[in-house]
């Protein structure tokens, strides 16, 4: 063998030119395979880790309050925030607002997309330098949001600024609906101004996430979106969606609160009650003779009405908390009937469900649910009558079911928070198909230097074939087996092609460092967002690049098989009797 | 005793739309030890017999013995690795692998039987070249050497493996007298001190002094020994 | 693009007070007055005509066509004018609210805070509830009530200020001012729970529609976006029982070829 391949290697050398032609060619095919695949690689690191997790989050949690889409908050679940962080493969979970609101200059109003960003959190430098390279600052820069001798300090686009009529230093207002569902309006402060890098990035409106929320009224108890960045998020994002997913289980709601009647005050638990027409007339058999369970009306244990001194029919006031602006949440509900509690629910309030769900989610959440055991033991008793603590959504597969699934959640008034997992596949199903498509040009790219290994390689050999073929009956009489010939040849188109390939990843690599050396301009570039501060990105993996080198390799031997079997098959005796 | 026992052996290829009948029906003994000339003019059939002597080539009928088995129901490989073990070919135009140096042509049939170490490998040879006197040109490439050199490169080449049969197609055809002589004495010479058998084609009469025995061939029969 | 339902909703809410206040104005009297007509108890159909202005864009008018039925919370609204926009038109069925587009042929569902066509009226603005279910009287720190005599065009008014009750409305505090001789809505004033004023709205040239006064103009004055007004006249109100098939997706279709 170690006799073939030297021999293999001799005869390289014998034919130059020919080796050197066809080996630059292969060279060049590995360069533009190896080139190609690593700026895919990079493109797709690109979008992954920088784009997807701007656009969509690898995963993803989507939040609104009873179906109303932009109340982007859930009260009183930040918790889920930690817990998914300590998630496996979970490398960051970033909480998101968008809000769409109409910036109002001097003389004129346009839409915009309020965006919070967290400038508090951990943001690493390397982070704030991928955001300043998606939105390259003209003036300002992004930690002058943290500024606190202006007002909301807020970043604009060049573009909107312009028509609006602002320059850095200016004030103007926003108006956008909150958390809550309130058309609010704030003045805010242009500290820095930013050139998008294309139309679609002229949107957005930053201010920091502090002032987001406080703008949106919501506090650190709110769960907001969670965008989340992780480890290979193309192998993990679906499993960490669906361990999201079962955490999210839907339980029962309560909600501790305060009931008046005058003077008469009794604290208590609230629980919600549906009040479809199947659930009144469950409510109408446990209650006995009394008032529909129907809109804003409650069942109380006969001592809890004995304190407060109502009897059915009267009104009675249900205090649920106080808002972020002061403002006490009440509610008069008229008392439907009295209730028997089991065990463990003495305490327990039935409310009507849309009541009930719309103190809950105006509450300042506390802990919202810390009367649950209440509610609980009361299951025994009303089992499915209970309100849940949110509605999950089911997990959509594919872009449509959630295109169809947003629909949904805002066409229905769901009596309950409702909450979505979701991975990039179906929220960043371009990106996604952007990344395919590369790949895709890739394996044409492959298939076309299979081609151009396997025409060069076969004629090549052919001609070798015929210009060896006395030496080829030579050998055989030496005694070189039929094997031993076509082994040779194979050799001979495998050291070729190792050889080359080596070459061309040598050239490859060359090539990428200095390629990523230009810079490119980001103004207008449609293609910038692919860019990294300016610069193509290569991600050469070693892996990939030595598969590929075999897969040159593995062409090559292939392409040779027909021609180096038609050399072994040569009768010596015709072979010896050539003459060139 | 024979090295080669040749019975009614008939050859026939299509050259075109037609057959050849290059031998018909050839029967000979070759004794070890032999230093056999075949003789006989261009397109007599000598080459043929040779080949299917030295197994490159195969029998369209008869019975060919080398070494006391049966060639003629060998397979391809069989045949093959009974030519690296007990035969040696020298050719008209050397046939040297361009390729390779001197030293290294010699040690190929060695290193295709694998079953020596390097080191001896390289030193048998050497041995070889020595005794076929180019000793000193063991670096050059063919291209570099003379025909006679070549042939005597050919020559250590097909000796190397101490092969039983030693077939030799015209060896100085492609020679000037002188260093055909030369040739021929050194076969002559390995005959002698080896005892290897020797068998080779010539149309030339002045060749034949070599030999110890001398079949002729015309148009694919022996015309008596 | 425009759109006719916040304000027609609007429009909706003002009604007639049967009887005028005394010297002592009572917030609470006011408001139920505002409210007790809330509903129509009749049918209606009406034109009309919306012309908003925006800052620096000049005016742009809408003119549809709105038939209205309260027993069952339908409404219909068919647009006339212009031609680009023609055809297209909403329809509400109790819970459903659907947006309608000629060119699409298709109906599709209104979100409930969906912003209506860039507008600042949302889906759930059409989920009517009665005005003093939202609103009640702001008080004073010595729990008086914030009433008070001012004028509006020269016409005598009781201001009203009143803040919500139940925290899913789109302004916490608002100021009314109502006509002192007949208790009609003249003015009002929305603000954002931090007290900025954002919207103002004026009403006049009632006119009695099925035992309910219907403010037959209305302005609406964007306080944020300064420069931006919307006026909303109504025109031939008709009274009576609607054909039924009006409030369906078929005859809104119809509308359109």
């Amino acid at each position: 063998m170690k006799t073939l391949l030297y021999f293999a290697f001799r005869n390289l050398m014998r034919q130059k030119r020919r080796a050197l032609l066809l080996g630059s060619a292969m060279a060049l095919g590995t360069c533009f395979l190896v080139l190609a695949s690593s700026f895919v690689a990079g493109i797709s690191q690109t979008l992954f880790d920088r784009v997807m997790t701007y656009v969509a989050g690898h995963t993803s949690v989507i939040v609104c309050d009873r179906g109303f889409m932009y109340r982007t908050a859930m009260r009183g679940e930040a918790g889920f925030k930690e817990r998914i962080a300590k998630l496996p493969h979970v490398k960051k979970v970033d909480e998101t607002i968008g809000i769409m609101s109409r910036i109002v200059g001097p003389t004129k109003g346009d839409n915009g997309i309020l965006i919070g960003t967290d400038m508090d959190a951990q943001m690493s430098q390397a982070e704030l330098r991928d955001l300043e390279d998606n939105f390259p600052m003209v003036s300002g820069a992004f930690k002058d949001l943290t500024r606190t001798d202006v007002p909301n300090p807020a970043i604009l686009s060049k573009g909107k600024a312009q028509y609006l009529g602002l320059k850095s230093g200016d004030g103007f207002s926003a108006r956008f609906q909150d958390s809550r569902g309130r058309m609010q309006v704030g003045k805010f402060t242009l500290v820095g101004i930013f050139q998008p890098s294309n139309a679609f990035m002229e949107a957005p409106f930053f201010v920091s996430m502090r002032h987001a929320k406080q703008l949106l009224d919501m506090d650190s108890t709110d769960l907001p979106y969670l965008y989340l960045t992780l480890e290979n998020p193309t192998v993990n994002a679906k499993i960490v969606a669906d361990t999201i997913f079962k955490m999210f289980e839907p339980g029962l709601a309560a909600l501790p609160v305060r009931l008046e009647n005058g003077k008469s005050v009794v604290t208590a638990v609230a629980a919600g009650v549906k009040a479809d027409s199947a659930a009144r007339s469950r409510m109408a058999s446990y209650l006995g003779a009394g008032i529909p369970w129907k809109g804003d009306v409650v069942a109380l244990p006969e001592r809890m009405a004995l304190e407060l001194g109502v009897k059915v029919g009267d009104t009675v006031r249900v205090v649920s908390g106080i808002s972020r602006g002061g403002d006490t949440i009440s509610d008069r509900a008229v008392l439907a009937g009295i209730w028997q509690p089991p065990a463990g629910a003495e305490g327990l309030v039935l409310w009507e469900e849309d009541a009930f769900q719309s103190s809950r989610s105006f509450r300042r959440s506390q802990s919202l649910d810390s009367g649950l055991a209440q509610a609980k033991a009361a299951s025994s008793l009303l089992d499915t009558l209970l309100s849940p603590n949110w509605v999950r959504m089911n997990r959509a597969l594919t872009t449509d079911d959630v295109r169809d699934q947003m629909r949904q959640i805002g066409a229905r008034s769901w009596k309950a928070p409702v909450v979505a997992v979701r991975t990039m596949y179906e929220t960043g199903e371009q990106i996604i198909k952007l990344a395919d498509a590369l790949n895709l040009i890739t394996l044409v790219a492959v298939l076309i230097l299979f081609l151009v290994v396997l025409t060069g390689v076969v004629n090549a050999l052919r001609m070798t074939v015929r210009e060896r073929t006395r030496e080829i009956g030579t050998l055989r009489s030496l005694g070189m087996q039929a094997s031993q010939v076509r082994t040779l040849f194979l050799m001979e188109a495998g050291l070729l092609s190792f050889l080359s390939a080596l070459a061309g990843t040598a050239l490859a690599l060359a090539a990428m460092f200095g390629l990523s050396q230009l810079t490119f301009p980001i103004e207008g570039n449609p293609l910038s967002m692919l860019l990294v501060r300016g610069h193509l990105v290569f991600v050469p993996e070693v892996l990939a690049t030595l598969g590929q080198i075999l897969l040159v390799i593995a062409m090559a031997v292939v392409a040779a098989w027909n021609p180096a079997s038609q050399a072994a098959k040569l009768s010596p005796a015709n072979a010896l009797r050539h003459h060139e | 005793m024979n090295i080669v026992e040749i019975r009614d052996l008939v050859k026939n290829y299509p050259l075109g739309n037609t057959t050849v009948h290059a031998l018909r029906g050839v029967s000979m003994d070759i004794a070890q030890g032999a230093l056999m000339s075949v003789v006989g003019p261009s397109g007599s059939g000598k080459t043929t017999l040779l080949n299917i002597v030295g197994c490159v080539d195969s029998a369209t009928s008869g019975s060919v013995k080398v070494g006391g088995s049966e060639t003629t129901s060998l397979s391809d490989r069989e045949l093959t690795f009974l030519r690296l073990r007990k035969i040696g070919f020298i050719f008209q135009t050397f046939n040297l692998v361009p390729v390779l140096t001197a030293l290294e042509n010699v040690e190929f049939p060695l290193l295709l039987q694998g079953t020596l170490p390097k080191a001896k490998v390289r030193e048998k040879a050497r041995q070889l070249l020595e005794a076929v006197g180019i000793l000193g040109h063991e670096q050059h490439k063919p291209a570099e050497l003379s025909g006679g050199q070549r042939q005597r490169v050919a020559i250590a080449r097909a000796l190397v493996t101490d092969p039983d049969l030693v077939l030799a197609d015209e060896p100085t055809a492609n020679l000037d007298s002188e260093t055909g002589d030369s040739i021929l004495r050194l076969m002559q010479t390995m005959n002698q001190e080896r005892g290897t058998t020797f068998v080779f084609s010539t149309h030339d009469p002045q060749v034949l002094r070599y030999a110890k025995d001398v079949v002729r061939i015309h148009d694919g029969q022996l015309a008596g020994g | 693009m425009i759109h006719p339902t916040k304000s027609l909703h609007a429009s909706a809410v003002l009604v007639l007070a049967t009887c005028a206040l005394g010297a002592d104005p009572d917030g609470a009297k006011i408001l139920k007055a505002l409210e007790a007509n809330e509903t129509l108890s009749a049918d209606i159909h009406s034109k009309v005509a919306i012309t908003e202005n925006r800052a620096g864009q000049g005016a742009k008018s809408l003119k549809c066509e709105y038939f209205r039925r309260d027993s069952d919370k339908s409404f219909v609204i068919a647009i006339t004018a212009p031609e680009s926009d023609r055809g297209n038109g909403y329809l509400r069925q109790g819970e459903h609210f659907w947006m309608y587009r000629r060119n699409t042929r298709t109906f599709q569902h209104v979100n409930r805070d969906e912003s209506i066509g860039g507008s600042d009226a949302k889906g759930q603005d059409f989920e009517s509830r009665p005005l003093s279910q939202m609103y009640a009287p702001a008080k004073d720190a010595q729990g008086k009530e914030l009433v008070r005599a001012d004028t509006v065009g020269g016409v005598p008014c009781w201001k009203l200020e009143v803040r919500a009750i139940v925290s899913d409305v789109d302004y916490p505090k608002k100021s009314m001012w109502v006509r002192q001789s007949d208790l009609l809505l003249a003015k009002d004033q929305s603000f954002s729970s931090q007290g900025t004023l954002m919207r103002t709205g004026y009403y006049t040239k009632y006119q009695l529609v099925a035992q309910r006064q219907v403010p037959m103009r209305q302005v609406h004055v964007d306080e944020v976006e300064k420069g931006n007004r919307t006026l909303v006249d109504l025109s031939e109100i008709k009274v009576g029982k609607l054909d039924p098939t009006i409030f369906s997706k078929a005859w809104l279709e119809s509308q359109s070829k």
